[in-house]
């Protein structure tokens, strides 16, 4: 018999539906792993196994009284520590939230509720998602389970990584420029950034307004449009909240995409690209044509310039969006003289470094007599990326590239060369920057055996297109989650 | 009086901000109240806790458009939310949400009356929203400073003038006239005490010599919380600029822009200490609110809710009523008079007595209804009542019982004496009773009738009416 932490989420809703199994149950054997694996991965930064436990009680019980139950009924859902959970900390992988408890749910949270899931935990982040690697958490790295000297990408590697092992089945984390397909690539596994504004950022802790969404992650597609079903849809407290919701559509994977257009753009297959991301990637697009979909060359220039504009824009939101830790009202609060000092004592003792490297870009940016020069320039830029784009979608209904240039570094490798890791985003922000849904997907391995990502990109809610070849790919390819070896201490 | 020094011109440049009467917060569901208890109406949105998001609150836009469409401002097609970086501990973002290169409004005008009768307008520079701030309360005895963040995020209209005020007397004008509009649109208390409407007055002189303008530098005052205060404030800089040029003559206009305050019981202004670099609010579009665009029906709404504003509303009530400017004015500075003088002309009033009712004012007057109202001072028209009886007497009973003014009259025995026997009996014994009056009367000795009438009115108990008195003592006087 399967484990219960083997399942898939639909598989074990499906159990706890049908009273097979109880959701008290579901919780103990993710709880069990949970404790057993994170002291090697550090995939958490919080998990308080007795809330687990009462909200699976108090889930129990309601389906014995003849509560319907939700499409996530007893599912745990790990949930990245930028995200707001009554009661719990939300600490943003920070020191200067360290003492933060948040007051209230994101809407996410309330949606995971209501849909039956069990939030499960907070994952280990880069400090406030700034990072590609889960190394700027001030809380220690996350580490890669299929190769613990190796990084599970970032920022939302505790996110990834805990899915991959099987701590849970499901988990959200946010995509400012990649921080959940990325980690998804290297973790082996699949992480959709939807379209801005599908799902509500109410409650997520801003990074960069204009780019951030919340996502999900799971070991196969289905589960990962299962999660996306319950968290999308409007919410009045999020005015880019779209009033588009996304349905589901669940049954088999779909066995040919005949009529399907997909994209390559020969910028995503520069130089720079391993040749082993370049050849399984290339094998994934093959796949996808057999299933019977067009592949068409096209061309997108403007995407190299993507890191240079998405290192202006998200800085510059990003230094406005951390104005407000100031140790006042929460949170860390340095000694200080006067008030002045209060706020330097604060937020020098509080951030990490890339948090404070951004910071000083951002401020920079959109200082007096620079601002339209560097972040007026750049959504202009911005704005002309999404012009492209937009036209390319005409012509094709998706496009395919590569998830990310290498498959997971080591720890360290990068952490001391800031630009290197920042053009680990070259492939990604494109989505961000557009506004429009990427997934990425398992497409084969490295011969070190680390996962690489085929990455599929949709026009402004075109999640549904999206899915199905990611699902049709998935099936038709088996290529898929691989269980990493059990870490032995 | 300041002495006039040769040829200067004062020019004061108004700042005002005004809290928006909204049920509920710029941007969360928070009720807008004065006076609860500290951080009771708070809510993670307007605390700027980690993952809060704002949303713009319609009925603040629909107001400030409407005080825009009031004023005569140009509303903007589309406008945005940008945000202005500082760092202060009632700050709760490190930012406040306002607004900047795509102000709601721009120009437009408030007309006042400069101190020789004419009308003026003083243009406006634009009108924006933004949201207000919490209160930091610092206690000296302890050294602490406590933080209340109930006001934090209340709807703010932000209304520029430009520099073409001429003096602290056309100051208080313009802030009383912008404050009657304020009233009659109802948007907002417009109370300086309680600082629902705020000002920061900037001045300078410029000075005419010999072909050139020395200009005084621009001064900002802050912390006025009254309009005569922002009055006497401006007087006092206007003294202190002119000093300044006495002192310095040319080298006036090299002195740097400053902030000061006012002190209320010296009577002077001081130096606010300057902050050492000057400040970059590095403003940039507020990305968790797409940008407005407004339709028609936006402006539909908003001038649904403009009524007919103090200035338009003097001119009709002179002309419409026959009323003095004088009394036009005091009816239309507050729309709730001139509603209720309105309203009691309706139910039958003549304009001019039930202005005067009004005017004279008292609580007796102001528990009536305009119907009663009206009844009322119909009845003291048509001379059933006398006029210092019917205030005396018949208001206070009017105000507590709902019998016909009539009945009352009655029952307070107030009827006016017309018999007109009764009327002659008392004046012939006043003429006895007063032999030098009468002969001075017949003498042509007009004056002297005034203690004939007294004498009439003490026998009827004040219940006859001047007129009748008169006319009935003059008939008797005739008589050889």
């Amino acid at each position: 018999m399967t484990a219960l932490h083997e399942l898939g989420a639909a598989a074990l809703a499906a159990k706890v539906r049908a009273r097979e199994v109880t959701a008290l149950e579901v919780a103990e054997a993710h709880l069990e792993r949970a404790q057993r694996l994170n002291a090697h991965l550090n995939a958490f930064l919080h998990l308080d196994a007795e809330a687990v436990r009462r909200e699976a009680r108090l889930l129990d019980r309601r389906l014995a009284g003849g509560d319907e139950a939700g499409p996530l009924a007893g599912v745990p859902v790990a949930i990245k520590d930028n995200i707001s959970v009554a009661g719990s900390p939300t600490t943003c992988a920070s020191r200067i939230l360290a003492p933060y408890v948040a007051p209230y749910d994101a809407d996410v949270v309330e949606r995971l509720r209501a849909a039956g899931a069990i939030p499960f935990g907070k994952t280990n982040l880069d400090e406030f998602a700034m990072g590609s690697s889960t190394e700027n958490s001030a809380f220690g790295p996350t580490r890669n389970p299929h190769d613990l000297a190796h990084t599970p990408g970032g920022s939302s590697g505790g996110s990834a990584a805990a899915v991959a092992s099987g701590l849970v089945p499901l988990a959200i984390g946010s995509d400012t420029g990649g921080s959940i397909r990325q980690p998804a690539a290297f973790c082996g596994i699949v992480g959709l950034k939807p379209t801005y504004g599908l799902v509500s950022r109410y409650g997520l802790v801003a990074f960069a307004s204009s780019l951030d969404q919340i996502g999900p992650f799971a070991r196969n597609v289905e589960d990962a449009q299962l999660l996306l079903s319950v968290l999308a849809g409007h919410d009045a407290r999020d005015a880019t909240s779209s009033p588009r919701g996304f349905a589901a559509t669940g049954g088999e994977a779909p066995t040919s995409l005949s009529g399907l257009r997909i994209g390559v753009p020969e910028e995503c297959f520069a130089e720079g690209l391993a040749p082993e991301v370049r050849a399984a990637v290339g094998a994934a697009i093959a796949s996808l044509s057999r299933l019977g979909a067009e592949i068409i060359d096209v061309k997108l220039p403007l995407t190299r310039l993507g890191i240079p504009v998405y290192y202006i824009v998200a800085p510059s939101e990003a230094s406005s969006n951390l104005a407000r830790y100031d140790g006042v009202r929460y949170g860390l609060r340095g000694a200080g003289e006067g008030v002045h000092g209060l706020f330097a004592a604060t937020r020098g003792e509080g951030f990490g470094r890339e948090v404070k490297r951004r910071i000083l870009l951002g401020t920079f940016a959109l200082s007096s007599g620079y601002y339209e020069a560097y972040y007026g320039r750049a959504q202009r830029v911005r704005a002309a990326m999404r012009n492209e784009v937009d036209e390319v979608f005409r012509c094709v209904d998706l496009l395919a590239s590569p998830t990310t240039p290498t498959v997971a570094f080591r720890l360290g490798e990068k952490s001391e060369d800031p630009l290197a890791m920042y053009l680990n985003d070259v492939l990604t922000v494109h989505a961000n920057l557009c506004g429009v849904p990427a997934i990425s997907l398992p497409c084969g391995r490295s011969t070190h055996g680390l996962p690489i990502g085929l990455h599929l990109t949709g026009p402004r809610f075109g999640e549904a297109s999206l899915l199905r070849a990611a699902r049709a790919y998935e099936g038709a390819s088996g290529e898929g989650h691989r269980w990493p070896p059990e870490p032995t201490s | 009086m300041t002495p006039t020094p040769p040829d200067h011109r004062v020019l004061i440049g108004m700042e005002v901000h005004l809290q928006l009467r909204t049920a509920s917060k710029m941007f969360c569901g928070c009720p807008v109240r004065f006076g609860a208890p500290p951080n009771t109406l708070v809510c993670p949105v307007c605390l700027g806790l980690p993952g809060s998001l704002p949303v713009p609150n319609r009925d603040a836009i629909v107001l400030a458009l409407s005080l825009a469409t009031a004023f005569g401002c140009d509303l903007a097609e589309r406008t945005k939310f940008d945000r202005k970086h500082y760092f202060y501990p009632d700050l709760t973002k490190g930012y406040q949400i306002s607004q900047y290169d795509l102000p709601l409004a721009k120009g437009g005008a408030i007309e006042i009356v400069t101190e020789g009768g004419e009308a003026k307008r003083i243009r406006l520079r634009r009108l924006h929203i933004e949201e207000d701030v919490g209160k930091s309360l610092h206690d000296d005895a302890s050294g602490l400073s406590r933080l209340d963040f109930n006001r934090a995020g209340t709807p703010l209209v932000e209304i520029v003038s430009e520099p073409e005020i001429a003096s602290p007397e056309e100051a208080r004008a313009y802030l009383n006239a912008l404050r009657a509009v304020v009233q009659y649109l109802d948007v907002s208390d417009g109370n300086m005490q309680e600082g629902n409407l705020r000002c920061e007055p900037n001045v300078n002189l410029h000075i005419d010599r010999g072909g050139r303008t020395i200009k005084t530098p621009i001064i900002e005052v802050k912390n006025l919380n009254s309009v005569r205060n922002v009055e006497r404030a401006m007087q006092q800089e206007i003294e202190r600029h002119l000093e300044l040029w006495r002192t310095l003559g040319d080298r006036v206009a090299d002195l740097p822009r400053g902030t000061r305050g006012f002190d209320d019981v010296r009577d002077t202004t001081f130096e606010l200490r300057e902050k050492e670099e000057a400040h970059d609010y590095r403003y940039f579009p507020e990305p968790d609110i797409p940008p407005i665009t407004f339709g028609a029906t936006w402006r539909a709404e908003a001038g649904a809710r403009v009524p007919e504003l103090p200035d338009a509303r003097r001119r009709r009530f002179s002309t419409a009523y026959g009323l003095t400017a004088y009394d036009a004015d005091l009816l239309c500075r507050e729309r709730a008079t001139a509603d209720r003088f309105e309203a009691v002309v309706a139910a039958g009033a003549p304009p001019k007595p039930a202005a005067n009712w009004l005017l004279a004012g008292g609580a007796d007057i102001a528990r009536l209804s305009p119907a009663r109202l009206a009844e009322f001072v119909n009845l003291v028209e048509q001379g059933r009542v006398a006029r210092q009886a019917a205030a005396r007497d018949l208001l206070p009973r009017m105000a507590e019982s709902d019998s016909p003014a009539a009945e009352l009259i009655a029952e307070l025995g107030l009827a006016q004496v017309e018999d007109a026997s009764l009327l002659r009996e008392a004046a012939r014994r006043a003429i006895a009773a007063e032999p030098q009056a009468a002969r001075d009367v017949r003498d042509g000795k007009q004056k002297a009738l005034g203690a004939l009438m007294g004498h009439v009115m003490r026998q009827t108990g004040g219940k006859a009416s001047p007129q009748a008195v008169r006319s009935v003592l003059l008939d008797l006087l005739k008589e050889p």
